[in-house]
């Protein structure tokens, strides 16, 4: 079972089951979260006094660039005050009565999350944002179902993208998980319908009847009076006198409803402009930005229910598929394998070879490629044929039969040069790699050999 | 030469002599030829002199009017109008004068009503429309809308009524002849006059009663009933009276009390409305029935005091009602007086009587379009009714006679118009106890 225990190293305490080594760290301020010691964490615990702390933490994890940060399974205890309203954002609560529960939960995100390639591929903010979601209701197995919230601008959040979008911004929320239905991502099950301001797109609105003149509220609503007897109608403050009512028109009083009189309707009148009216224009005041709206004027959101297609789960297994940008091949100059076979076949057949060619190749360690979305490893292919052609003349030929492989031939250079030149190459390219990917050994291997028959490395 | 083409009925009082026409016509000679044809063509003559100076005083009316650019309120009461609505607002919106707020009340209406007035304020077809969830009968509508009208003058139409474009100009210019008009009444013809014989005739009738009856009352300064389809109030006066009273018959009722507070009546022949008569003669008889009731309970019952002497007596509205009842009640009585007359004692000549008093009663008709034809505006669609002018003589001479005669014996001895369930039976069971 859970057992709470201090870290011997560490001010922050983790959770340890029986003697299986469950990393859960716990938070109990804001300023304890180390957002890197987050990579070696299995789970983290908010035990934090408010629910606001609690909200701030999560937001700070659940934002992060790092996917694998970002969707660390993150659970609150049950002593933090007013948890009802931000529970949705956790995994699950911590009490005595929930630790095996939460176990299994943990242990089940935790098989999802090892499933998933956490690459950073070339995607925008709102991709970015859309994978991580897809990624998050994957590995919780969850629907994202939207829960009431009185702070939300739409006056619904959702888990996961409520957390990293602010209130404000539930929207933009809205935008993401439906662009995730378009997409046959999720499916979208309707759930309820908001209206939103006009202008600022707001769900908190106060309905209320208003003038049709002059748009006040400060309205005075009256009974309308029918005298039976000489057919006189007006409002009831003209009949009344005293305690009494009394006809204006034939001064008789009104003693029986039904007999004397009735009330077939009323009227309403502005206290600013004095206009009376029956139909009270009803608008929409926007509590966040103070418009008045015309109902018909009102937005109108569907608020749904986002279920994963089995289309969203490899999505959020294997990354999104970006659409694959126009071949650079012309930029950089490269040309197929046959071409460059060709070259070196002409250059071969030569008789006397003036000047020396060098044929060259780059390999870069399959593993490292495999560490790679698939486009990604397009853009870095891409990025070493530039490297390579950096240092190539304009006559030498270079070629990439696949993203680990590279080949060129290099025409009129002395054996000294080209070796600075491969030199310089093996730099570069291990340089890029270990930029991306942190320090690896032996990243990439350049091999220049003299075109002849001999063989002669460099 | 005439003896001979002369048909025998007609030859026969040539032969008998003329004392003896008068006193076997003497109704017809003193009563309908005086009234219907030499008053009439006198006034006509008389109009004709003044036509210059006329003009003259409705372009200075009209400029007048048109500086002083007043609002207009035109209110509108009515229980299940809402089929007329969009068209009215149409009508309206083509007016040559457009400073006026439409208000329209709809009293308790059980169909589509609600639905389409609420509509048409919500798109600025209505200024304000007013829903009464309980029936108050048309008396309290209108009072209602008068309670919220804002204009200087109010012009009162019903809702299934259309417009000659410079109808709400004219019916409103009047006002600017004379400070002590209170009241002006538009003038009403009917639209589907081509729908039947029975609205053919009734628009020959109008043309007789309401075009051409009411420039000779308004000139003789006996006008006494604003059509509540097509007139003009002065909101000040209206509230002096205290609005419309129960109904049925209340545009009569409530030009009498305009009249009472010593305000003239006008009525403007060239503000013209046109309205949709019934086409059958059931409906007609049922509305007449109506209307008819009306003259007893209130021209002799309600507004008794104008016939005795008392501080506020007046001439003009002691004739202005006394012609109203001695043309349509007395007369009505009288003519079952003449009918015995003849039957007991020219028994004999009824075979000349009966053709000469038809004959006599066709040209009346005849000559009495002439005048219309002077005074109208749209002579020659109002020509294709002449060919049912022979008819008219059965129509006013019996069908309607009876119908009236009918409605007053109803109302003098049983007060039949307090169950008519044109008005809501909570106000006309109030009106009965207190006599109204």
């Amino acid at each position: 079972m859970f057992e709470l225990i201090q870290h011997p190293n560490s001010s922050s305490k983790t959770l340890s089951f029986d003697n299986e080594s469950l990393n859960v760290v716990v938070i109990n301020r804001v300023g304890e979260l180390d957002v890197d010691s987050l990579q070696n964490a299995d789970a983290l615990l908010i035990q934090t006094t408010t629910s606001h702390d609690a909200n701030e933490l999560i937001r700070s994890i659940r934002s992060n660039r790092n996917r694998l940060k970002a969707l660390i399974p993150v659970f609150i205890s049950s002593t933090v005050s007013n948890l009802q309203s931000i529970r949705y954002q956790f995994d699950g609560v911590f009490s005595d009565d929930t630790k095996e529960i939460l176990l299994q939960r943990l242990k089940a995100i935790k098989s999802r999350l090892a499933e998933m390639n956490y690459e950073i591929h070339q995607l925008d903010y709102h991709q970015s944002l859309l994978q991580s979601a897809l990624q998050f209701a994957y590995s919780r197995e969850q629907v994202f179902e939207p829960v009431r919230n009185r702070f939300s601008k739409i006056g619904f959040s959702y888990p996961f993208l409520g957390a990293i979008l602010k209130e404000e911004e539930a929207n933009r929320v809205l935008e993401i998980l439906n662009i995730s239905c378009t997409e046959g991502y999720t499916t979208k099950k309707a759930i309820e319908k908001t209206h939103t301001c006009k202008k600022c797109s707001g769900g908190y609105l106060n309905y209320r009847e208003c003038c049709p003149k002059c748009g006040s509220s400060d309205l005075k609503t009256e009974d309308l009076i029918h005298h039976f007897l000489c057919a006189h109608i007006a409002p009831e403050q003209d009949y009344k006198k005293e305690d009494t009512l009394e006809c204006p028109k034939c001064d008789k009083e009104l003693r029986h409803i039904g007999i004397d009189y009735d009330k077939p309707s009323s009227m309403h009148t502005c206290n600013d402009c004095s206009h009376s009216f029956q139909q009270a224009e009803v608008k929409a005041l926007c509590i966040d930005c103070g418009h008045d709206n015309e109902l018909s004027q009102l937005g109108s959101l569907e608020i749904g229910a986002y279920e994963l297609t089995p289309h969203g789960e490899q999505i959020a297994k294997f990354g999104l598929h970006i659409q694959k940008t126009e071949t650079t091949s012309k930029e950089i100059h490269t040309v197929s394998v046959q071409i460059l076979e060709l070259f070196k076949k002409q250059e071969l057949s030569r008789e006397q070879l003036e000047k020396q060619c060098w044929e060259g190749s780059v390999r870069i360690h399959p593993e490292i490629m495999s560490h790679f979305h698939i486009e990604q490893q397009e853009i870095i292919q891409k990025e070493i044929c530039t490297i390579i052609s950096k240092y190539l003349g304009k006559a030498d030929v270079l070629s990439s039969p696949n993203t680990t492989w590279y080949r060129f031939l290099v025409y009129d250079k002395s054996p000294e040069n080209i070796e600075k030149t491969g030199s310089i190459i093996q730099n570069n390219i291990s340089k890029l790699i270990t930029d991306g990917i942190g320090e690896y050994e032996h990243p990439a291997e350049v091999l220049i050999t003299k075109l002849d028959n001999g063989v002669d490395h460099v | 030469m005439f003896e001979q083409l002369a048909p025998e009925y007609v030859e026969y009082w040539f032969v008998v002599g003329f004392n003896k026409f008068l006193r076997v016509f003497w109704y017809f000679c003193l009563f309908e030829f005086t009234r219907y044809i030499i008053i009439d063509y006198i006034i006509v003559f008389f109009k004709w002199l003044t036509r210059k100076s006329d003009d003259e005083q409705f372009e200075q009316a009209r400029r007048a009017f048109f500086l002083e650019n007043p609002l207009v309120s035109i209110i509108i009461p009515g229980k299940n109008e809402g089929a007329h609505l969009f068209k009215l607002t149409k009508s309206l919106a083509e007016q040559t004068y457009q400073n006026f707020e439409l208000i329209i009340v709809d009293d308790g209406s059980d169909d589509e009503t609600p639905i389409i007035g609420k509509n048409l304020e919500r798109l600025g077809l209505i200024d304000m429309f007013i829903r009464n969830e309980i029936r108050g009968g048309k008396a309290s509508a209108a009072n209602l809308a008068l309670r919220y009208a804002k204009g200087k003058y109010i012009v009162h139409l019903d809702a299934d009524c259309s417009f000659d474009r410079d109808a709400i100009e004219r019916v409103v210019i009047p006002f600017y002849y004379d400070e002590k008009i209170g009241a002006v009444g538009g003038n009403v013809k009917v639209r589907n006059y081509n729908d039947s014989l029975c609205t053919s005739l009734q628009a020959i009738e109008y043309l007789k009663t309401v075009s051409v009856g009411r420039i000779i009352t308004s000139y003789l300064g006996i006008y006494k009933i604003v059509s509540g389809a097509f007139g003009a109030f002065k909101p000040e006066i209206l509230d002096r009276i205290g609005g419309w009273d129960i109904g049925p018959g209340l545009d009569g009722d409530i030009t009498v009390k305009i009249r009472k507070c010593g305000y003239k009546i006008h009525f403007e022949p060239k503000a013209i409305c046109l309205t949709n008569a019934p086409s059958k003669f059931k409906v007609l008889t049922k509305q007449r029935l109506r209307w008819d009731k009306s003259i007893i309970r209130f021209r002799v019952r309600k507004h008794r005091d104008v016939y005795f002497p008392h501080a506020n007596f007046n001439w003009s509205n002691f004739f202005a009602l006394f012609e109203n009842v001695f043309y349509n009640v007395i007369l009505d009585l009288m003519w079952i007086l003449y009918m015995i007359d003849i039957l007991f004692n020219y028994t004999s000549s009824l075979q000349y009587i009966i053709p000469m008093n038809f004959t006599l009663y066709v040209v009346m008709s005849y000559v009495q379009m002439g005048s219309i034809l002077l005074f109208t505006e749209r002579r020659k669609e109002e020509m294709k009714l002449i060919k049912f002018i022979p008819l008219m003589t059965i129509y006013t001479g019996i069908y309607l006679r009876l119908v009236r005669t009918t409605a007053y014996y109803k109302e003098f001895f049983f007060k039949h118009s307090y169950e008519d369930v044109w008005n809501p039976s909570k106000s006309s069971t109030m009106a009965k106890r207190y006599g109204l």
